[in-house]
């Protein structure tokens, strides 16, 4: 009967509505705050890119430059000690940021570099490839706020841009260098600085320090979005120590003297600073390179000079790391600071190409056509163009052998430093060998975002098939799990190629390449675990072994269709020869038409009889 | 005139500024980027760019090349054509200026004017290439031959 239904009166029926909403409401509430904490729980990553920062270039791998910021991370993290990257910069940052080898990202070479006979193929474009897909489109499709400030080199055109690769906010330098007081080209390559924020061109403020203006806007970039919760990635690629090396004075003063003695004695204070410091092996031997000259056959001036050169070089250094201090110091003071992971590398090893007597009439001509000078007294600021020798690049490799664009040792070890509470590291040190390849793997296990996965038989990533990734991640070996990460089986070997000069890596061993003229040309063998100076050849003492490495480096040419450099390829040449053809090609063909018009017509002058 | 020292003068003199000419109208062709920057324009798009690089390629060129066949066959009346052209353009400059709130461009109807003066200048003074030479006369031997075989 409807007299016995119990019905709810509506002053009760209110009640239980009101009641019902409000635990569904609170449950909502719960249920966004737990996920929140979950999502506030990925960790920040601050990805740290030094620009041919050389192997003992910082205090933490042996340096007498003051790197505070550097040395706090390392003591709270770990060290590599074993680290590669590319032996130049842009195909070390198509790995770095996909994982995938260089050649399969379309970055053999710096786009500046490749020789007319392989740019249309499409493994030397100098362009980050559409096959492949960033660790900042992963992260950002997986929630991450992305910023990038800082040396990009992957493409200048909107759709290369980082702002089209993942990056949300962006202020990307596209060529190869700039200079680092304004915004001028350092090349006469480059008629301009290509600077872009979000992928417009950008014109850079008239109080302009290259790492003082990356730190200011990434934090800028941080601070726009903390108030979401969101984790971010932040990705500094800076410009130190590139050329032109330049550093505020008050840097260059505390190194004034510091370099008096000369690149050989700073050579042997840094082997035995690492030594002390279990970078390198008690017995690492060195050997001298033959770009090398003889500080004591240089005049009481030339020493001074070179001293001062080297002095800029440390100051850029320094005003690096201090500049990284403020944004550690700035995560500290928001709060940020407990759940963020560092990554600090270098693009490559020290670079050599300045002059060997940059006081030459020539060069000091040369530099004035680009607005430049290299007095002694304003070395370093601006207007001045500043760069090490190859003598002291060696210094800077310190105990390596070679220097960037070689697959020496000193081209391509280079330091690696992650650091963070969220890592949990358990040792302070690694020894393993591990690649360049390796970090976008680590970040992506650090962060627990998934890279592509197979999908109908192929590799899939937003609807379009993609590259895979070669690396591995670094975290079984920061948490102390293993050793090492890759062992001395075939599948562990690690191929590398930058225009003619090669190396594989397969466990402990070395099998190198280096072209001439620094290099000879021949095919060695080093244990670079004992021998990080690659001073003992094994080539001829372990010939199974080289057979072996030889092999599998013939693979690794064959898997990324590698190909060979035209006759007579020099690299330094070949920038030249593209930077002619692409900045002055239009003027020269004008002239050519022009002089082709204008004999045609004097033929026709000679021809009439004038009076 | 005789083709004397003052002539080659100035037709070299001339041929400065046709060289110009051609170097712009082929700059216009091959570098429209920078070829624009020296006329305070920005490089248009699609039918724009078009008629930009199309019509100043054709003014400069014809320009240039008019001068140059002037010098070189002797035919004064080629220089006419330039003298128009760069007349007509530093005329319709000012009157940009005046009808269409366009800036006074001096810097560009200062040369347009003196190339104007070199050119009718030089068409007035340049002297004409020397008139090839009369045919011999015919022998009477020849012309007695001729009215036989009539």
């Amino acid at each position: 009967m409807f007299t016995n239904t119990i019905r709810p009166r509506p002053k009760a029926l209110l009640r239980h509505t009101v009641a019902a909403a409000l635990i569904a409401g609170l449950s909502t509430q719960v249920w966004a705050s737990v996920a929140a904490e979950q999502t506030s729980k990925r960790p920040n990553i601050v990805l740290i890119l030094a620009d041919d920062l050389g192997f003992t270039d910082s205090a933490p791998y042996g340096s007498e430059i003051s790197t505070p910021a550097l040395s706090e991370l390392a003591d709270n993290g770990i060290k590599f000690t074993n680290y590669h990257t590319a032996a130049n910069c842009a195909p070390t940052r198509a790995m770095l940021l996909t994982g995938v080898d260089n050649h399969r990202a379309g970055v053999s070479n710096i786009p500046e570099m490749v020789p007319p006979e392989l740019q249309s193929h499409p493994h030397y474009q100098g362009t980050l490839g559409n096959n492949i897909v960033t660790v900042a489109t992963l992260l950002q499709d997986a929630g991450y706020h992305t910023y990038m400030v800082g040396k990009w080199h992957l493409g200048a055109t909107p759709d290369l841009l980082p702002s089209s690769r993942g990056f949300e906010r962006t202020i990307a330098m596209a060529d190869s260098g700039a200079d680092n007081w304004e915004q001028k080209p350092y090349l006469a390559i480059y008629e301009q600085a290509n600077w872009f924020a979000d992928g417009e061109r950008y014109t850079l403020p008239d109080d302009f320090y290259s790492s003082r203006f990356i730190v200011d806007k990434t934090i800028e970039f941080i601070d726009s979005n903390a108030a979401d919760n969101a984790p971010f990635f932040a990705y500094l690629p800076f410009q130190a120590v590139h050329m032109p090396v330049q550093a505020p004075q008050e840097f260059i003063d505390r190194y004034m003297g510091v370099y008096d003695t000369g690149w050989t004695a700073l050579r042997e204070q840094r082997l035995k600073r690492a030594v002390a410091l279990g970078i390198v092996p008690q017995s690492t031997a060195t050997k001298m390179m033959n770009t090398t000259k003889d500080w004591e056959q240089l005049s009481a001036n030339q020493k001074r000079y070179e001293a001062k050169r080297m002095a800029v070089y440390a100051a850029m250094v320094e005003a690096m790391d201090f500049h990284i201090a403020r944004l550690v110091t700035h995560l500290k003071q928001t709060g940020q600071y407990d759940n963020t992971i560092f990554i600090f590398a270098s693009d490559n090893g020290s670079e050599a190409t300045g002059p060997a007597n940059a006081q030459a009439a020539a060069l000091r001509f040369a530099l004035r056509q680009q607005g430049y000078s290299n007095d002694y007294d304003t070395l370093g600021l601006k207007g001045s163009f500043n760069s090490l020798s190859p003598s002291f690049a060696s210094a800077s490799a310190s105990p390596l052998a070679y220097y960037k664009f070689h697959t020496g040792e000193g081209g391509m070890r280079v330091p690696l430093i992650i650091a963070g509470q969220p890592i949990a590291a358990k040792r302070q040190i690694s020894h393993a060998f591990s690649f360049v390849t390796d970090i976008t793997p680590t970040i992506l296990e650090l962060t627990g975002v998934t890279p592509p996965q197979v999908k109908h038989g192929k590799l899939r990533y937003g609807g379009r098939e993609v590259e895979a990734m070669i690396g591995r991640s670094l975290l079984p070996l920061i948490r102390g799990d293993v050793e090492r990460h890759y062992g001395d089986a075939d599948e562990d070997a690690v191929g590398y190629e930058l225009a003619g000069h090669a190396a594989l890596f397969l466990g402990d061993y070395k099998l190198v390449l280096n072209k001439p003229p620094v290099g000879d040309n021949q095919w060695h063998l080093y244990n670079i675990a004992a021998d990080p100076g690659e001073t003992t050849d094994l080539s001829g003492l372990d010939a199974p072994r080289l057979q072996r490495m030889l092999n599998l480096y013939q693979q690794y040419e064959k898997r990324n269709d590698i190909q060979a450099m035209p006759a007579g390829f020099v690299g330094a040449r070949q920038v030249a020869i593209n930077g002619l053809r692409d900045r002055f090609g239009a003027q020269i063909i004008i002239g050519i038409i022009t002089l082709i018009i204008l004999t045609s017509f004097y033929a026709i002058y000679r021809q009439n009889n004038y009076e | 005139m005789k083709n004397t020292l003052g002539s080659k003068i100035l037709r070299a003199i001339v041929c400065i500024p046709a060289i110009i000419f051609i170097v712009t109208g082929l700059q216009f062709i091959l570098d429209p980027a920078a070829a624009v920057k020296q006329f305070g324009m920005p490089l248009l798009d699609g039918v724009g760019r078009s008629s930009q690089i199309g019509d100043m390629a054709g003014f400069f060129l014809t320009c240039g090349l008019c001068v140059l066949i002037a010098v070189s066959t002797g035919k004064r009346v080629w220089f006419y054509p330039a003298a128009m052209l760069t007349s007509i353009t530093a005329m319709g400059r000012i009157l940009a200026w005046l009808l269409h709130d366009a800036a006074l461009a001096i810097n560009l109807i200062a040369p347009e004017i003196i190339f104007t003066a070199l050119f009718l200048f030089a068409a007035s003074r340049l002297p004409a290439p020397a008139a090839p030479a009369a045919p011999a006369a015919p022998s009477k031997a020849a012309n007695q031959a001729t009215s036989d075989a009539e």
